[in-house]
């Protein structure tokens, strides 16, 4: 009987040597949100035409990422919504990137519209994290208003 | 095959007419008992008689002697630095040299070579050995040269006895000719060598006068001529009392009823005439234009005698349609047979027994032969047709006419009317046309320009020769252009079932009630006023120095003096409803730039051609203080801004590149004005709207 949990004990010993010592329990414990390191946007700015936003993250997390998405709205409308891929070389913490498409801002007020930017991160235990950041798109500059009737210099 | 195979072929028409010689010298050399074996001297007559150009002239092969002369290369092979080709050229001397050289030795008084090439026996005799062995030698035969030697050095008699013998015993006499003039001819009967009298000249005429000849009914005359070194292409031999004599005899060339031998050429001066001659320089036809040849042919009056057999072959090219080609008439058609071989592209007359004589007394040795032909259906434009005939009299070499060459032209003309801006503000513009033949064509002539008035049919307005053609229309209707063009050979264009081109002159402005932003592309001496002005209308205009409206001109007071140019300027109008202008003026030329000058700030700019203008980016240009560059540019150096607002007749819209921006307004429209924003005075410089 002594034997039996010798052996026991035995298979316990290696088995925690095998699988790293503490990261054998971590491995079955997620249990912090991911992080988002940082969130940059290429271009900064735009002029009226928008176009093309280049959208890169640093996240990390402790066991593994699920997912990343980023979101683009202007007010409570959704614009565009896309999953950023892993584009770094995987030493450091992960990089997603994405890119989407910024619409022309025609009107003739001269007033800007204002975008939303939230990045969306989910991990394998299904926590989430998100981020915003915010921009705006330009208007034309506009012009003077028609003459008036009777004619005011 | 090599070069001296050729030569060798070209030289030796028939092999079989030489085994007599090789035979003989087989015998020779046989005779000679040397170190040459019995079966080295058949090598080496057969080699020989491969080489040596023997013919045998009788009554029985007339007609088939064919030979050639080059001094040149007998002159080359003098000099010893032998070629294949010149050996070829002294060995075919060479038998006859050697003859020669045998007779002087059994004083038979031979004044000099019988070439008139090699001035001595001796020398001959060396130059006989020594190329024969050269040559022999290059076929492995050295041996021959001991051969050779050996021949020599028996006694003088003994050799020409010896030389005589074979030739009598294969039943042949034998000449040869002296430098002076005199033909040596063995008698048959007698066995004694004869003189006889011969000229020659140049290789083109051989006359060989022999007396004293007798003959015997058993036994044919035969002479045998070695190795003429001259060109032979038709013998007759005849005597002074046979019926047909030619007229060389009449010459009195020949005396004492003496038999002749002679060799004549008759001459052949020739072209061909074509009709029709085809435009231009490079005879240009059409393709279903039918061309007639006529080939013409003499036998010129210098010539020794009539022509007997006549050929006369057209080589039609690639460019002509075999199956069009009619035969037509000829001069002598009695005997004549004609073909067309589909094979080659030739057609080939044979005349029979013509008997085309000198033509001292024209047109007796005239002829011709005609035909007519079209060119092939497929060819293209530009397709040479080429024809050429080759006349041969008798065994004359072929003498080429000269190329009757036409140019095909197979399509039609294409022109049209070039882009027009579709309202002309003038009664009178100018049209103008591009076009061409199809490539490879005749070129065009004069176009047609066809008018329509107000989208009804086509008239003629005139044949034009310009490629700008002045019209006067009336203010208010539309016409539509288009051309027809006909090359120079008659295609003529496809009637267009369409105006290539429609204006309107002048042009109707009836703006919505309201302001509305609008340019007037006209170059006017009038006021603003004097233009503009009527009952129930408001006009304002921009000062972009100041960046201020002008005061405006209501109903027709307060019109303010405009001092810049219309054409490229906005204007607000404000108009009642119902009011409509006729826009007429000059307006700027639609073919070149326009520049519109700019101040920093808003511009109220227009377009200044009666034609929409693309807003492109990288076709606008922007200039400031002398530096250009594209629209695009000039806003990332923030010149100016590379929009422009237009008016709806209630907000503005944007115009912008469609490209960068879906759903904006892409151009300027005609009669419409904008607003343009600068950062620094420069100018705006438009593409002309045609240049698309």
């Amino acid at each position: 009987m002594a034997n039996k949990y010798i052996w026991i004990l035995g298979i316990f010993a290696a088995s925690v040597l095998l699988s790293g010592g503490v990261g054998f329990w971590t491995f079955f414990a997620d249990d912090r949100d991911p992080r988002i390191h940082s969130v940059s946007l290429e271009p900064r700015e735009f002029r009226f035409p928008g176009g093309r936003l280049q959208v890169r993250s640093e996240i990390s997390d402790d066991v593994a990422i699920d997912g990343v998405r980023a979101m683009l709205r202007r007010g409570d409308t959704q614009i565009a919504l896309v999953p950023m891929k892993r584009s770094d070389d995987g030493v450091k913490d992960p990089i997603y990137s994405a890119e989407l498409t910024v619409p022309a801002n025609v009107r003739s007020t001269g007033q800007s519209v204002d975008y939303t930017l939230q990045l969306l991160v989910s991990d394998s235990a299904g926590q989430e994290s998100k981020t915003e950041v915010r921009f705006e798109v330009p208007a034309p500059g506009v012009p003077p208003a028609p003459p008036q009737l009777p004619f005011v210099d | 095959m090599s070069r001296w195979e050729n030569r060798r072929r070209r030289l030796i028409p028939d092999r079989s007419q030489f085994w007599p010689a090789v035979i003989v010298f087989a015998m020779l050399l046989s005779a000679c008992g040397g170190g040459l074996g019995r079966s080295d001297a058949a090598l080496f007559s057969r080699a020989l008689g491969d080489a040596l150009q023997q013919q045998h002239y009788s009554q029985k092969n007339i007609g088939q002697l064919e030979g050639s002369y080059d001094p040149k290369q007998v002159a080359l092979a003098q000099q010893s630095g032998l070629s294949n080709e010149a050996v070829a050229s002294v060995m075919i001397g060479l038998r006859h040299r050697l003859v020669a050289t045998y007779a002087r030795d059994a004083d038979l008084q031979l004044p000099s070579d019988p070439m008139g090439v090699i001035a001595g026996s001796e020398q001959l005799t060396s130059l006989a050995s020594d190329h024969l062995g050269n040559w022999l030698v290059q076929q492995g035969r050295d041996r021959v040269q001991a051969a050779l030697e050996d021949f020599r050095n028996r006694p003088d008699q003994q050799r020409l006895d010896d030389l005589l013998k074979v030739a009598g015993a294969e039943g042949m006499e034998y000449g040869y000719f002296s430098g002076s003039g005199t033909f040596w001819f063995r008698d048959p009967v007698t066995g004694k060598f004869s003189a006889a009298a011969f000229t020659e000249h140049n290789g083109e005429r051989l006359l060989i006068s022999i007396e004293g000849v007798a003959t015997r009914k058993s036994h044919p005359k035969y002479l045998s001529i070695t190795s003429l070194p001259v060109t032979i292409t038709r013998v007759d031999l005849w005597r002074d009392s046979e019926e047909g004599r030619p007229p060389l005899s009449q010459a009195g060339c020949c005396e004492n009823n003496a038999p002749h031998l002679t060799v004549v050429r008759s001459i052949d001066p020739n072209d061909m005439l074509f009709d029709p001659p085809g435009f231009g320089s490079a005879a240009y036809i059409a393709e279903d234009q039918v061309i007639s040849y006529t080939i013409r042919f003499e036998n010129q009056a210098s010539a020794l005698a009539p022509a007997t057999d006549l050929r006369v072959i057209a080589d039609l090219g690639t460019g002509i349609d075999l199956a069009s080609v009619l035969l037509g008439p000829s001069s002598h058609p009695a005997g004549m047979t004609a073909a067309i071989n589909e094979s080659n592209g030739t057609i080939t007359w044979f005349f029979k027994d013509i008997t085309l004589p000198p033509n001292q007394f024209a047109p007796e040795g005239e002829g011709w032969v005609r035909f007519s032909a079209k060119p092939r259906s497929d060819a293209a434009s530009g397709t040479l047709l080429s024809v050429q005939a080759a006349i041969r009299f008798d065994y004359n070499p072929p003498v080429e006419t000269n190329v009757a060459v036409h140019t095909l032209d197979s399509g039609p003309p294409a022109t049209r009317v070039n882009r027009l801006a579709p309202v002309q503000l003038a009664p009178g513009f100018e049209i103008s046309w591009a076009g061409s033949d199809d490539p490879g064509g005749s070129g065009l002539q004069p176009v047609t320009l066809l008018v329509s008035e107000g989208g009804g049919p086509f008239s003629v307005l005139g044949t034009f020769e310009g490629q700008t053609i002045p019209f006067q229309g009336e203010t208010g209707k539309t016409y539509g252009f288009a051309t027809v063009g006909i090359d120079q050979v008659g295609h003529t264009e496809a009637m267009p079932d369409h105006p290539d081109a429609t204006v309107t002159v002048g042009q109707l402005l009836s703006p919505e009630p309201g302001w509305q932003l609008i340019g007037l592309p006209v170059v006017t001496d009038q006021t603003l006023q004097q233009l503009l002005s009527r009952p129930g209308t408001a006009w304002s205009a921009w000062d972009s120095s100041e960046q201020v409206y002008l005061p405006v001109g209501a109903g027709s007071t307060d019109w303010p003096v405009l001092d810049f140019d219309l054409p490229g300027s906005g204007l607000w109008a404000s108009i009642d409803a119902g009011t409509s202008y006729y826009i007429t003026g000059q307006q700027v030329p639609v073919d070149q730039p326009y520049s519109i000058e700019l101040k920093a700030g808003w511009n109220l700019i227009a377009n200044p051609f009666p034609i929409a203008v693309k807003w492109d980016l990288n076709a606008l240009r922007v200039s400031v203080a002398g530096v250009d560059t594209t629209l695009a540019e000039a806003q990332s150096r923030e010149w100016v801004e590379d929009f422009a607002w237009g008016w709806n007749g209630e907000s503005y819209s944007l115009l912008y590149g469609p490209e960068l921006v879906a759903g904006v307004r892409s151009e300027l429209e005609p009669f419409k004005g904008y607003w343009f924003q600068a950062h620094r005075d420069a100018r705006l410089i438009l593409p002309p709207p045609t240049a698309d």
